[in-house]
């Protein structure tokens, strides 16, 4: 009732990987994935997309408020383990991810903490994360875009000295004529929908739930 | 790299027994503590 | 007319506001740290190390902006040339020359395989092994270390004098300091031991995954730390008559990140244990928190009614009124949003707003509810008529 049909492989229980992961029950997780491990590259992806569902499970209870902060981190940590666990058996399935995403604190700041929670959410929901880190020129994030031909950008900052940095972003954008083939969206302390309205970006979000949400629209 | 074993306390007693820096001993006192305080955080 | 100095009419003020009677004006006030210095046109380096220059410059905001009282102590939070003497890459100067970054990005932090070699000899772990990874300038020789050391203590002279002269100009002020003696509040103030991991052993994502992976560790640290605390300075019984504001102080770090038996089991009841005894004497505990910390207020109904005074930072204040306004006193009246791209009617409409929906029956002091950090926080337009406003139309 529970299991997958892999075509001949083991079958796994993809409902009850779901539930551990969202119940965020480490111990029983880690134990379901390796027996999953052994059972093939088939059962490797259902398993993944098991840990993927239960995280979007995640989601909705911190929406819900039975989950905070805290719960989020750590679910964020347990998909990152997931995933690397899964990996080697998931090489003959392939994955596909949700594309890739440049994020960044913006120039003049240098706060991260915001920025690193983010980062760990959007892997374990399955985006190639391009980790800029802190006090990036726009020029940076521009050419990193085009490099790796990067559609959705994230910009973080804690002090409002950055909203200036923020705009200057979205004006490189324009500038290097590629605004319309990218998606901004801002957060941290200082932004707001008047600040959202007057940067010019797409999309703003204080809590990191609401961030992934977005992105992982935009990508779909 | 230091070729001793470094030792907060050790240093910070020697600095509070130091009047080149200060000639007052319970002015001298008093930093000595808030530095500990700055240096080693709530600990 | 009130009777007494502008001070006992402004503590008198404070006092009923805070034990919800409706005060002769509501009082007002702020939190700032290094906004002053822009507003005044003054780099942080070109004053530093000339604590009347620093004074003077700092305060110059004071002949602008009319304040009841302050929130914690007024001065400077961060001994910068203490940092820089010690090599400490934690603190750094933004672009406008004025605002102090703060960060753990460059922190060299505790490994989860350290816990043991912290919990074995937490002294030794916390005085000589970290200080000598954060700080460069402790990384070399003991010569070395002694001249970094002796500099910074230089420096901390130097900041602590910037401080007294600036307690003393809020003092010419008759602003009343809600710290009353600077830096150690009479009653015991709380900070959550789990903090020390959260803020400066491990860091924000590892010590939260901790309290998951390696409860026992954590669990051993807090006990350690709760072992180490000073005994209070005052009882219980002895703590009233010592102050007119019965003011202390406990601040969120973590607790806006945990979910609510992490929160209970770390912060309120111990909390609740240390506060209780004074509160039931009538002290008063200023809660301080950065950012969403609504899903906590309802706990504070455990405690005696007036007993917290809560410094609301990013939940909406009308929605902590509905929660906890009839209970405990709110300080909150702008926000940042508003005062740095509203209109100025915008702004003088909200802080009306605030104080015809918290201010009947007292349980109401003005704030702002972000200390007011750098240059580009607020358009200082519309934080001179926010300010101009809030204390004519708290009057009664």
């Amino acid at each position: 009732m529970n299991h997958s049909d892999n075509g001949g492989e083991t079958m796994i229980d993809v409902n009850e990987i779901t539930q551990q992961m969202s119940d965020l029950d480490e111990a029983a997780l880690l134990q379901s994935l390796a027996e999953v491990i052994n059972a093939g590259p088939e059962s490797a992806l259902a398993a993944l997309q098991a840990c993927q569902a239960g995280l979007e499970q995640v989601g909705k209870r911190f929406e819900t408020q039975e989950y905070f902060l805290s719960d989020l981190i750590y679910a964020g940590e347990l998909m990152t383990d997931a995933a690397a666990l899964l990996k080697p058996a998931l090489a003959e399935a392939g994955t596909a991810t949700l594309g890739k995403l440049v994020i960044c604190t913006v120039k003049g700041d240098i706060h991260d903490i915001g920025k690193n929670i983010v980062v760990t959410m959007l892997g374990a929901a399955g985006f190639d994360v391009i980790d800029l880190g802190v006090d990036v020129a726009p020029e940076v994030i521009v050419q990193t875009a085009i490099d790796n031909d990067v559609k959705i950008i994230g910009l973080s900052s804690v002090l409002t000295l950055a909203v200036d940095s923020i705009q200057a972003t979205v004006d490189a954008f324009v500038a290097a004529g590629l605004r319309d083939q990218v998606k901004i969206i801002i957060g941290g302390n200082p932004v707001s929908a008047t600040v959202c309205e007057k940067t010019g970006a797409d999309a703003w979000a204080h809590n990191p739930q609401d961030g992934v949400t977005i992105c992982r629209g935009w990508a779909s | 790299m230091a070729d001793y074993e470094f030792n907060l306390m050790e240093l910070l007693e020697e600095l509070e027994n130091d009047d080149s820096w200060e000639p007052d001993p319970e002015v001298r006192k008093a930093i000595v503590m808030g530095l500990v305080g700055t240096i080693v955080g709530r600990a | 007319m009130a009777n007494g100095t502008l001070y006992e009419q402004r503590v008198k003020n404070l006092v009923d506001a805070t034990s919800f009677r409706e005060p002769d004006k509501v009082p007002v006030g702020i939190e700032v740290i290094w906004w002053p210095l822009e507003y005044a046109g003054v780099k942080l380096y070109d004053v530093v190390d000339d604590p009347v220059a620093l004074t003077k410059a700092y305060t110059q905001f004071l002949d602008d902006i009319e304040i009841d009282y302050y929130t914690m102590a007024f001065g400077l939070a961060h001994p910068i040339r203490v940092y820089d003497a010690l090599g400490s890459s934690q603190y750094r100067i933004s672009d406008d020359g004025t605002t102090v970054q703060h960060t753990q990005a460059e922190l060299d932090l505790m490994t989860a395989d350290e816990y043991d070699d912290l919990i074995a000899d937490y002294q030794g772990f916390m005085y000589n092994v970290m200080p000598r990874r954060n700080y460069k300038a402790l990384q070399g020789s003991r010569a070395d270390a002694y001249a970094a050391l002796k500099q910074a203590a230089v420096a901390l002279k130097t900041h602590n004098e910037t401080n007294r002269l600036l307690g003393e100009a809020i003092a010419a002020k008759e602003v009343v300091p809600l710290n009353p003696m600077f830096g150690w509040p009479l009653a015991p103030s709380f900070f959550a031991p789990f903090n020390l991991l959260f803020d400066n052993l491990r860091g924000v994502k590892d010590a939260l995954i901790d309290l998951r992976r390696r409860p026992e560790k954590v669990n051993a640290v807090i006990d350690i730390i709760n072992s180490r605390q000073m005994p209070a300075m005052v009882s219980p019984d002895d703590y009233l008559n010592m102050s007119p504001i019965p003011a202390s102080w406990t601040i969120y770090h973590s607790e806006c990140f945990l979910n609510n038996q992490q929160f209970d089991e770390l912060f309120f009841q111990p909390f609740k244990k240390i506060a209780l005894p004074y509160m039931e004497k009538g002290a008063k505990y200023f809660l301080k928190g950065e950012g969403l910390f609504l899903n906590t207020l309802d706990r504070y109904r455990e405690l005696p009614k007036g007993s917290m005074i809560i410094i609301l930072d990013q939940d909406d204040p009308f929605e902590a009124y509905k929660m906890i306004g009839d209970y405990h006193t709110l300080a909150t009246g702008i926000n940042m949003d508003l005062l740095k791209t509203g209109t100025k009617q915008q702004c003088i409409d909200y802080v009306k707003r605030c104080f015809d929906t918290f201010g009947p029956g007292g349980g109401f002091i003005f704030s702002p509810q972000k200390p007011l950090i750098s240059s580009y926080d607020v358009s200082v337009e519309n934080l001179i008529a926010v300010y101009e406003f809030a204390n004519e139309y708290g009057r009664k």
